[in-house]
């Protein structure tokens, strides 16, 4: 194995889960989101020696898309359903599982690009100015989106949500 | 109650199902990726649009060898000395096993098609760069379902296979893994039979592992041949894929690659189709001819054009019959690419007579 490929693979190796799950609080379907990393780790494999921040170019591209993969027309995304998020929260009986199903049917009800705000911000930590930047949109889409979208989750679920460690401290409240 | 926005988006990924990739998925498809690209610069997959059609086709005649007959079981290996080939075309099951399509000096390598395979329309389009756009004609191509890999003595490294099933060729142990098979064909020799986008079961693998043979050794002929090359650089390997690991073949192509520096053939986990991203401290050229149906339009008023951004250099020929293109690595020069595509004497596609025997193809 080349020093290159061994460099990529633990790359890889560190990196694979966490941007699988970037890519589904993104889109929204364990498939499409696995098929996203895929696709962005394989370019990178390509360019791989010219990359000089891997995590930021990887987050950046797994992100956008994960964007993309929502965008697919009908017939590119008929795949199995078995791990897309559900529709509505269905009754588990585990009040652990019934509240993430919760907060996925309520992720759900945000458009993609607002839903990857949310994320890229209180998940990933990243500011106004870098979550613009991963995502190509000026920084003040990004602060009218995250207000939409914190306002959004606020509705749906019915409670506080407190951003503690985030840029500015934002906490919202129920009304 | 309050919560955590943080903590409610760990959460909403917390249950997630097992993942359907690995860290060896990733290489896979990078290392695809990375001929796939090669490909579309040189016209064939130019608008990454491939689209399957219902129609088998026949082969290209050029791609088989003469004897068809049902093969026995391993023989004993025929390396055959410097750049020869000895693996003879074969039939396993419903698939038909090449020649040796490309021979380098660790391995040679045959293509494995599938008759039933339909054909891959390759819709043209446009290749863009920051300074060049190249656009291609319509056309298809039938790509290979895998390749056989026979290597010499020392020259595979079995490691990655280990871990694999067990699995009994013609007698002997061999290794199974996702899209592979690797067996033990002489003592510390080894045969890799790969299937590409998992066209073959692990059992279609094993009933074509157990079918190679070999025959006399043989010089493979390519369509062209380099009078000169840029000083350091010599023949390595070459043959009528159209790619270094043999993935690929365009009808009537050929390849051959120059390396400037040594790289060792010694221990290889899988075939060197890229010795810089091996780490081999090398450079390189890979020189392609083929068709003119499979080419980009030339974007300048000359003969000769080059994307350098790329690394690439092209040139049609007067007849207007081929397109000859040269590849670099790092470190390589569009004044060397461009000497080499201007100083390349291509043999008339058509007519396998007028070929050159690849151990005469440089100098």
């Amino acid at each position: 194995m080349t020093d290159i490929e061994t460099e990529f693979r633990h790359f890889v190796g560190a990196q694979m889960e966490h941007l699988r799950g970037l890519a589904y609080l993104t889109c929204g379907d364990w498939q499409a989101a696995e098929d996203a990393v895929l696709t962005v780790l394989a370019r990178m494999y390509v360019k791989w020696p010219r990359i000089t921040g891997p995590v930021g170019y990887a987050r950046t591209a797994v992100v956008r898309a994960a964007i993309d993969e929502t965008r697919r027309p009908w017939w590119r995304r008929e795949r199995s359903v078995s791990h897309a998020m559900p529709e509505r929260a269905l009754p588990d009986g585990t009040a652990s599982v019934d509240e993430r199903l919760r907060l996925r049917a309520a992720l759900r009800q945000l458009p993609v690009k607002l839903r990857a705000v949310l994320v890229l911000r209180f998940l990933e930590g990243l500011s106004v100015r870098q979550t613009a930047e991963t995502l190509g949109c000026p920084e003040g889409t990004v602060k009218a989106y995250t207000s939409r979208g914190l306002e959004t989750l606020r509705q749906v679920l019915g409670v506080e949500l407190s951003l503690d460690g985030q840029e500015g401290h934002h906490e919202v409240r129920t009304a | 109650m309050k919560y955590e926005l943080p903590d409610l988006l760990e959460a909403a990924k917390a249950d997630a199902p097992a993942p359907r990739y690995g860290v060896e998925d990733a290489v896979t498809a990078g290392r695809r990726l990375r001929n796939r690209r090669r490909t579309a610069w040189t016209g064939v997959v130019a608008a990454a649009a491939v689209v399957a059609v219902a129609a088998a086709i026949a082969l290209p005649r050029l791609m088989f060898g003469e004897d068809r007959a049902a093969p026995p079981a391993v023989t004993p290996a025929i390396p055959g000395p410097g750049l020869t080939a000895t693996i003879k075309g074969y039939d396993a099951g419903r698939f038909t096993v090449t020649e040796a399509v490309q021979v380098s000096p660790g391995y040679q390598i045959a293509q494995i098609y599938d008759p039933r395979k339909k054909r891959d329309v390759i819709v043209g389009g446009v290749a863009r760069d920051r300074s060049t756009t190249l656009t291609y004609a319509p056309g298809w191509i039938v790509p290979p379902v895998g390749t056989v890999t026979a290597y010499r003595r020392g020259a595979f490294d079995p490691a990655a296979f280990t871990a694999g099933a067990e699995v009994p060729i013609n007698g002997v142990p061999g290794r199974a893994v996702a899209d592979a098979v690797a067996f033990p064909y002489a003592d510390d020799t080894w045969a890799v039979v790969r299937t590409s986008e998992s066209a073959l079961t692990k059992e279609e693998l094993i009933t074509v592992a157990a079918g190679l043979r070999f025959t006399a050794p043989r010089t493979l002929k390519v369509s062209f041949r380099l009078p000169e090359v840029p000083a350091g650089y010599a023949l390595d390997s070459g043959g009528t894929a159209s790619h270094a690991d043999g993935s690929f073949s365009m009808p009537k192509g050929s390849y051959l690659r120059l390396l400037k520096g040594e790289v060792s053939y010694t221990g290889l986990p899988d075939v060197l189709d890229d010795p810089q991203t091996a780490g081999a401290d090398v450079q390189v050229i890979e020189v392609m001819v083929y068709p003119r149906r499979y080419a980009a339009e030339n974007p300048s008023a000359g003969p000769s054009f080059c994307v350098a951004e790329e690394s690439r250099c092209y040139r049609d020929t007067a007849d207007g019959k081929v397109q000859i293109e040269a590849r670099g690595g790092r470190g390589t020069s569009t004044a060397e690419l461009l000497d080499v595509v201007n100083g390349a004497v291509p043999a008339d596609p058509d007519d396998p007579a007028t070929w050159y025997p690849l151990t005469e193809a440089v100098g």
